[in-house]
């Protein structure tokens, strides 16, 4: 087992970034009910830790009992039958599912669902709750028609069942989702809050894990706490004792992106940028986000940039970025990007050296 | 002997009636009775009759005759008339010897038949009888046979048919009387003028003139396959035609001349049945039939025609005519039919194999219209495989043909291969379409002989146009007609159309109706590569070019810019795929050689197709359709940009598609590779966290460089923890390495033999990271490594289990025991292993070589089968448990680590718990207990 999973903190009261939060969390639901709820965070930051350890703290161990199944559904949609399959992660007491890998038909699986939880709603016995909780995941990612329709449902249903919601950017989300839930932002971890994990994962494995080192893995990781700890373990299986200036592996894709900086930076030309684009292509076939490509690109980009250049360049990257939101083919957008900086950098070369 | 006379007569008829005031009565009196006589046979032979009266000098000529000495023979003169023309001498006039053209006095004179006159004084002549010579290029009527049918039969033929109209009329008119009496007769007796003027005949084709020769002369190479030997016949009268052609370019040739167009129907034999008309012409040599194949020879190569063009250029006119022109009857398949494979299959053999039984003994050509209509995906396509079979059948066999054209068709294999029965084609097929690169035809373009139609010359279309509207009585001008051609591109079909539209709307065509929009425009599609076309290619600025009839639209600001712009609006609109399009852009863009330094102009083009793409996901999500209307616009602006003169090399966009498909692969793997992982791990990640995240470091996790490539038995108690590890997070994320394929050989190869197979991760999640061009900087574990691991996974809950014993009976020296419970262990493994064998196969194999006496223990329990198996097992496994339990009972400090060890297995246990018992069943090895 990864230390990731290994350490990850099963209550409430063990929770070592957002304790904050957590500590709220439990206030909220010590009076035995909670309302509806909306986590959004950058990735890594530990919503889902924390929506673990909320069910545990709500319905016991026997929240941790949990099962995956790959359910059939059906779905009767006038004189139309839909048949899709769901991948459910479900205790007794919850269930939790990714919406959006229905596709376009998302918006049936989220009604059925809780309809389904609400028919089959638990007694009320002494020690049970009285409602089952439905956790939906990239709720960013469901069509707006799912969004409108879960508004309704939630409301119908509440009796019967809780919603917690999670995504990455609550933006994406509508504003009548929004405002029937309690929003909880989930921020990343600070860098020191990273360093503190690390420390409390090397103390208990019981390794001598420099500071320079453990200081670099946190700058590596982009505040992204699982990054970090997979990073450390990864290091310590490759080698142990640790040095101090130890090779802290970045991920493939970006020192993919890297090179693609280098061949921007060597050279501006069409030919060039068909290379460039073919290598997009090959981060997008391994289900990098566009967005991340970008703004990678851009970091890496703007190591290599003149000052006076920056602005400018980050300027267009916002600009291509929010085309690539409003878009759908991710590499028009991001090859746009790449001609702009070429054609920018070009003539900054040409003014510059002549 | 007759022709001279013949001829004189005429020139002497010619003469004599053009100077018949000159002439003295004398002469003319006496000649004029002949003609009289010839026309009237029934007069009688008997000489004794009297006859009416006559001018007087005539009986002195006709007397003075016989004086003279017996006629010469009378070879040919020209003599005789000069005479007569010099002066009115009735001396001379009687000398010379032109006697024979005068009457005998006697009738023995005349070898022949011969008429009697009798003169207005009582005398009696005899004039003889001549025949006249059929082919004359005098046109007087008094001459017959100069028609194929007698005249007669020809005026009652017409009467026949205005008669069949007229009761064919009034009859419609009773039958619309019926339902509307006051129903407007004219309206609904009009023909449509496309139906009224279509070309009858191959002369009035008005398509182009190569691509009709062409056709009609592979439609001759058939002659020998469907006719026999008929070749030469039928050349002379292709070459008639083409005379006559010539010479009579515009005019309608007369329906029904000397050389009809119907075969005569013993087609099969007679080779020489109009020999007569080949021989006049067979003098003249035309290249064009030189280069007919010989005789014997077998079919062109080509035995499909496929013409393709744009829409009313009349192709389909052209097949029907010429296939009749060669005798022929048309049997046409077109869009309205039902044509899939397998019908259209049977409706091909029955053209080529029957034959009408209605009297028309022609055979059969099939025409297939509209050939690239034929349905897309399977179906279509097998009906155009089906014809391509026969297609190939044809070549197989060429040599056979020979000797079985005479049946029509032949069958193909049934003495050779007896099963599959392939038809070849025996009759000419030509196919129709408009787009030649319909994926449909792929495999017929390679096979048939194809004919681009191209447009006919404007001043031909506007030729005919101006004829028929003559006809018809409409009046308009040659610029607008020509015009209207233009407009149409040459569409005879849309101009006759909107002529008579207009002719019945009796409004006149006038040139700015043309270029507004009160004519209809063809909606045209072109295929999406003329659309890339468009984009990446400018048309070189001819301004000669620029026709007159369509510019003089009042508002047109632009002139050729503005006609330009409207143009490839309207092109790009119609095609409508505009997200096809852009990919296409995007493909070829950057690969087009327009000047742009600082790649200014790149960066704008991006942005648009950037623009278009976002404009596609508004319309697609919000269903705002009216954005459509913007897309053509983005394509124009980038055109502006890119456009050059040179031709653009345009390849299909294929890498978009690619990307899309593998992504959905990778995808799909993410999603699979979620749902193997045990739930506590799998609830905590999403598919993007797995990619971003988490599959690089889990891969170098997976690797340790420090874990030996040695037997698990030999590694030190901190390499054991480390490999326990190890397999188990493999297991937690479902990870197992795997044969890449799994062969045959592997099951035999000796244990500890490093040819395994590659064993790869599965699912293979290192694909993740795997870039082109991009060396990965993951440690790979040795093969032997994998193969452990592959195996250790299989093992673990034993190896977990094996550790803490090994690691008890350390301390507690317990030795019998820890041996007795290896031994123990083992015959359990063997045993589930029996069980299922097939389920764990490379262990098994292991199992199998692994141990001499293992392999005799398995042989007997085999042999007892799974019921025995089944026994034994729960009172074994309850046995090893017990055992298990009691020694760590026994120790207190073994009871701690036996507890750390069940909690790191905990995904197993649960396992167990839910009834499967995955800790014993799995097959072991011996050394692994020792």
């Amino acid at each position: 087992m990864l230390w990731v999973d290994k350490y990850r903190p099963r209550t409430l009261d063990k929770v070592m970034v957002h304790t904050e939060e957590a500590q709220r969390l439990k206030n909220l639901i010590a009076q035995g009910d909670c309302p509806h709820l909306l986590f959004y965070g950058p990735t890594g930051a530990g919503k889902k830790t924390l929506i673990m350890a909320l069910l545990r703290e709500m319905y016991g161990v026997s929240a941790e009992k949990v099962k995956v199944e790959n359910k059939p559904w059906k779905v009767e949609v006038g004189a139309r039958k839909i048949e899709l399959e769901l991948t459910t992660v479900s205790s007794n007491h919850h269930v939790e599912l990714n919406p959006s890998d229905a596709g376009f038909q998302d918006r049936y699986v989220v009604q059925l669902i809780i309809k389904e939880m609400a028919k089959n709603r638990p007694l009320d016995v002494v020690g049970n709750k009285g409602f089952k909780v439905l956790v939906l995941n990239e709720v960013d990612k469901l069509s707006k028609d799912a969004q409108h329709s879960l508004r309704r449902t939630m409301e119908k249903y509440s009796a019967a069942c809780r919603l917690v919601l999670c995504c990455n950017s609550a933006s994406k989300v509508i504003e009548a989702v929004r405002s029937r839930c309690l929003n909880i932002r989930i921020n990343a971890p600070s860098r020191d809050e990273i360093l503190d994990v690390l420390l409390f994962i090397a103390k208990k494995e019981n390794l001598v894990l420099p500071p320079e080192l453990a200081g670099r893995i946190v700058l590596q990781s982009n505040r992204n706490l699982r990054r970090a700890i997979l990073c450390l373990e990864a290091c310590r299986v490759q080698q142990y004792p640790f040095t101090k200036d130890q090779v802290v592996q970045t991920t493939d894709w970006e020192q993919f992106i890297t090179e693609i900086s280098n061949d921007i930076l060597n050279e501006q030309s069409p030919k060039r940028l068909f290379l460039v684009r073919g290598k997009l292509y090959e981060l997008l076939t391994n289900c990098i986000p566009p967005e991340l490509i970008l703004k990678r690109l851009l970091q890496e980009l703007m190591k290599k940039l003149d000052s006076e250049l920056k602005h400018e360049v980050c300027h267009w990257a916002a600009f291509y970025e929010h085309r690539l939101q409003l878009g759908q083919k991710a590499i028009f957008h991001l090859e746009a990007f790449v001609a702009k900086f070429m054609s920018i950098y070009k003539k900054f070369l040409i003014a510059t050296f002549g | 002997m007759e022709e001279p006379d013949l001829e004189e007569l005429e020139w002497m008829a010619g003469q004599q009636f053009a100077q018949e005031q000159q002439d003295e009565d004398l002469y003319l009196d006496a000649y004029l009775p002949a003609p009289d006589a010839l026309a009237s046979p029934a007069i009688p032979q008997n000489p004794k009759q009297t006859s009416q009266d006559k001018g007087t000098p005539a009986p002195t000529i006709l007397i003075e005759k016989p004086w003279s000495p017996p006629p010469p023979p009378p070879s040919r003169e020209a003599l005789p008339t000069s005479p007569r023309e010099q002066g009115g001498a009735p001396a001379i006039a009687v000398e010379p010897p032109v006697p024979c053209k005068l009457p005998y006095r006697r009738a023995a004179d005349i070898d022949g038949e011969f008429l009697s006159i009798t003169g207005p004084a009582g005398e009696r002549v005899y004039a003889a009888k001549s025949e006249v010579k059929k082919e004359s290029y005098n046109s007087s009527g008094l001459v017959k046979g100069l028609l194929s049918q007698p005249i007669e039969t020809m005026i009652q033929q017409v009467e026949h048919a205005m008669f069949e109209q007229v009761i064919a009329a009034s009859e419609k008119k009773e039958q619309e009387g019926d339902l509307q009496k006051d129903a407007e007769a004219p309206t609904l007796n009009e023909s449509l003028w496309v139906e009224k003027y279509a070309p009858r005949s191959f002369t009035d084709l008005l398509s182009d003139e190569q691509t009709n020769r062409e056709v009609l002369r592979w439609l001759k190479q058939w002659d020998l396959c469907v006719f026999g030997a008929k070749q030469s016949s039928t050349s002379g009268e292709v070459q008639a035609s083409l005379r006559r052609h010539v010479s009579q370019k515009q005019g309608r040739a007369p329906r029904g001349g000397p050389f009809s167009y119907s075969r005569p129907s013993n087609w099969s034999h007679s080779p020489g049945s109009n020999g007569t008309n080949r021989q006049s012409y067979k003098s003249s040599s035309d290249t064009f039939l030189k280069s007919e194949p010989a005789k014997g020879s077998p079919l062109s190569e080509q035995s499909v025609l496929l013409l393709c063009g744009p829409p009313g250029l009349g192709k389909t006119t052209l097949a029907h005519v010429a296939a009749k022109h060669c005798g022929y009857r048309v049997v046409e398949i077109n869009a309205s039919d039902d044509r899939v494979a397998t019908t259209l299959q049977a409706k091909i053999l029955d053209a080529i194999q029957m034959k009408s039984v209605t009297g028309d003994k022609r055979p059969n050509c099939l025409v297939i219209d509209e050939i690239d209509g034929i349905m897309g995906g399977t179906e279509g396509k097998g009906a155009v495989d089906a014809l391509v079979e026969m297609i190939n059948a044809e070549k197989n066999l060429p040599q056979q043909k020979e000797n079985e054209a005479e049946d029509g068709f032949i069958r193909k294999g049934s003495k050779k291969k007896g099963h599959t029965a392939v038809h070849r084609l025996s009759r000419p097929v030509i196919c129709i379409c408009n787009d030649l690169y319909a994926p449909a035809l792929r495999a017929l373009r390679q096979v048939a002989r194809v004919h681009v139609f191209m447009q006919p010359s404007t001043n031909r279309v506007v030729s005919r146009l101006k004829y028929i509207c003559s006809t018809e009585g409409y009046k308009t001008n040659a610029r607008a007609l020509t015009a209207l051609a233009e407009h149409t591109e040459c569409d005879i079909r849309s101009c006759l159309n909107t002529l008579q539209f207009l002719n019945r709307k009796k409004h006149s065509l006038k040139t700015v109706d043309v270029a507004s929009q009160v004519i209809g425009r063809k909606d045209m599609t072109s295929s999406i590569f003329d659309i890339w076309g468009e984009v990446f290619q400018r048309k070189r600025m001819r301004k000669g070019a620029v026709i007159q009839g369509i510019v003089d639209v009042p508002d047109s600001g632009g002139g050729q810019d503005y006609k330009d712009f409207a143009r490839l609006h309207e092109l790009f609109s119609n095609h409508g795929d505009y997200e096809l399009t852009m990919d296409g852009i995007h493909e070829n863009i950057l690969q087009m050689r327009y000047h742009d330094a600082s790649l200014q102009k790149t960066v704008e083009a991006l942005e648009w197709m950037g623009d278009s793409d976002m404009f596609g996901q508004c319309i697609q999500s919000k269903q705002h359709y009216f954005l459509l209307a913007y897309q053509p616009s983005m394509e124009l602006l980038i055109r502006r940009l890119v456009a050059q003169e040179e031709r653009p090399q345009i390849e299909w966009p294929r890498s978009y598609q690619r990307f899309r498909l593998d992504r959905a692969v990778k995808k799909e793997m993410i999603s699979s590779w979620l749902a193997a992982m045990v739930a506590s791990v799998s609830r905590s990640v999403s598919p993007a966290c797995l990619a971003q995240d988490i599959v690089t470091p889990l891969l170098s996790i997976l690797s340790p460089p420090t874990l030996r490539p040695v037997a698990s038995h030999l590694l030190n108690p901190n390499e054991k923890e480390e490999m326990v590890q190890l397999v188990d997070t493999m297991l937690a994320f479902g990870l197992l390495y795997k044969h890449s394929k799994p062969s045959h050989f592997t099951s035999k190869t000796v244990y500890g033999g490093e040819l395994q197979g590659v064993l790869v991760l599965d699912p293979p999640i290192d694909s993740l990271v795997k870039f082109k061009d991009h060396s990965v900087g993951h440690r790979e574990l040795s093969a032997t490594l994998r193969q452990m691991l592959t195996h250790e996974v299989f093992l673990l809950p034993s190896l977990s289990c094996l550790l803490a014993v090994a690691t008890s009976s350390e301390k507690s020296a317990e030795a019998p025991t820890a041996d007795a419970l290896a031994t123990q262990g083992r015959d359990v493994t063997l045993n589930a292993s029996v069980g299922d064998c097939p389920k764990t196969e490379v262990s098994g194999n292991k199992l199998l070589v692994g141990d001499q006496s293992a392999s005799s223990t398995l042989t007997p329990n085999i042999e007892v089968g799974k019921v025995e198996v089944k026994k034994h097992q729960p009172y074994q496994s309850t046995n090893f448990f017990e055992r298990f339990k009691k020694s760590g009972q026994n120790d207190a400090k073994l009871k701690g680590e036996l507890a750390t060890l069940q909690r790191d297995s905990r995904p197993l246990l649960y396992k167990f718990h839910e009834g499967f018992t995955n800790a014993v069943k799995r097959p072991m090895l011996v050394r692994d207990f020792l």
